[in-house]
């Protein structure tokens, strides 16, 4: 019932009200700071926003507050008579560490707060309400023997690496399975011309690719059938096949050298 | 001057990373920095005359609390080292170049090596030069300090 009042009373009332009503509600014992639910304001300004029709940054600027408010009571750990004290303006308490400008109007709900964060300092520093948090775990130096063993182990994934890069560049290497370099396939040109020669010179017009063949093999193939699509392609014979994987014949062309 | 050097000490006791004279100034109220360093000295007096098992440093300009060198077995297994594992082994790759590209360590200590590259750098243990498209990498005087080690000391 009380924590409905301080929602209504951040989303409804206006200005200088509403933080009045919150410090009265908590003052007369009608709402429990620990129990109001800090998710329960999101939701709530969230539901007011989408009900706005327009911008409307005050509500945004309270509800931040109100939060902040909340969530630095919960967190100081402070009970019901420092609100109390917000409310009593008699309260004698220290104000050597602030200045104000005299000139200045404070709002009187303004003064409340600084009140209550006076009162949080002054209670900090002399009862030491807020015990310091555990210490983090220290951390040490580390040793040149953890560094050698460290080095020996990035080393070891340094080798381990090197031997899995050559691996996969032995089984990619090009020039194993291509013969991709430049001087390399002009020798193998070379030698399938002059193969293609001696195997035309028998009086043989048209020969199976097959013929040119040592091993067989995959690499045999392509290491031979690259120069033949040289030689066709810069007219020197003629690469024939019936349909799609089937024998390959190579023709000999006319005035071929 | 007791109770100035006892927020000092708690000071440092609650940030293992260390306060510059700046933030000890602000937490502790004393504003005069001369003061606060005359203070640091000689808390850091008192640490090293005394068979104390901390000592107090000022590293880059910051004071913190560490273990005395000669206790760092000791307490191996009970606190967590300065730099973790991976990044000293990235630390310990460089150093043992003496001086390597960016672009090679990232290719040998994977992608994860730019952030302990980064922490590194931060930390003053590497120096990076631009080097073309990549960086040069090689370890700094504090390295070499840190670990006790000369320059001319291959890691091996």
């Amino acid at each position: 019932m009380g924590t409905n009042k301080i929602y209504d009373a951040i989303f409804s009332e206006d200005d200088i009200k509403w933080q009045s009503i919150i410090y009265e509600l908590i003052r007369s014992k009608k709402v429990d700071p620990w129990d109001i639910d800090l998710s329960k304001f999101s939701e709530e300004y969230l539901g007011t926003i989408s009900k706005l029709k327009s911008l409307n940054f005050r509500i945004s600027g309270k509800v931040v507050f109100a939060a902040a408010l909340m969530l630095k009571i919960k967190t100081n750990h402070l009970g019901l008579d420092d609100f109390i004290l917000l409310t009593n303006d008699d309260e004698d308490i220290p104000v050597e560490d602030f200045e104000y400008d005299e000139d200045q109007y404070i709002d009187p709900d303004e003064q409340k707060i600084m009140n209550l964060a006076r009162h949080i300092r002054h209670n900090t520093k002399k009862k030491y309400l807020i015990e310091p948090r555990t210490v983090r775990p220290r951390q040490r130096k580390v040793t040149v023997v953890e560094l050698m063993s460290a080095l020996k182990k990035a080393i070891e994934v340094d080798k381990r690496r090197e031997r899995r890069r050559s691996k996969i560049e032995r089984v990619i290497a090009p020039e194993e399975i291509f013969v991709s370099k430049k001087d390399l396939l002009t020798d193998q040109i070379k030698t399938v011309n002059s193969r293609l020669l001696e195997l035309f010179s028998k009086n043989k017009a048209k020969i199976l690719f097959e013929k040119l063949l040592n091993k067989g093999d995959e690499k045999d193939r392509v290491q031979n059938f690259l120069p033949v699509l040289h030689l066709a392609n810069n007219g020197k014979l003629n690469i024939h096949q019936e349909k799609p994987f089937d024998k390959i014949y190579l023709e000999v062309l006319n005035g071929r050298n | 001057m007791d109770e100035i050097k006892g927020q000092i000490e708690a000071l440092l006791h609650c940030r293992p990373k260390g306060l510059t004279l700046e933030e000890l100034s602000n937490h502790s109220g004393v504003s005069s920095k001369g003061l606060l360093k005359k203070l640091l000295n000689e808390i850091q007096e008192d640490y090293s005359k005394r068979a104390s098992g901390l000592k107090i440093i000022n590293q880059d300009s910051t004071w913190r609390m560490a273990v005395k060198d000669e206790h760092i077995e000791t307490v191996q297994d009970v606190a967590q080292p300065e730099i973790s594992k991976a990044v000293l082994e990235t630390l310990a790759y460089i150093a043992h170049k003496k001086s390597i590209r960016q672009a090679d360590v990232v290719r040998i200590r994977s992608n994860k090596a730019y952030g302990h590259i980064k922490e590194l750098v931060e930390n003053g243990f590497l120096e990076s030069k631009k080097d073309g498209a990549s960086k040069k990498l090689c370890p700094t005087r504090k390295f070499y300090e840190y670990f006790k080690l000369t320059e001319d000391q291959p890691l091996e």
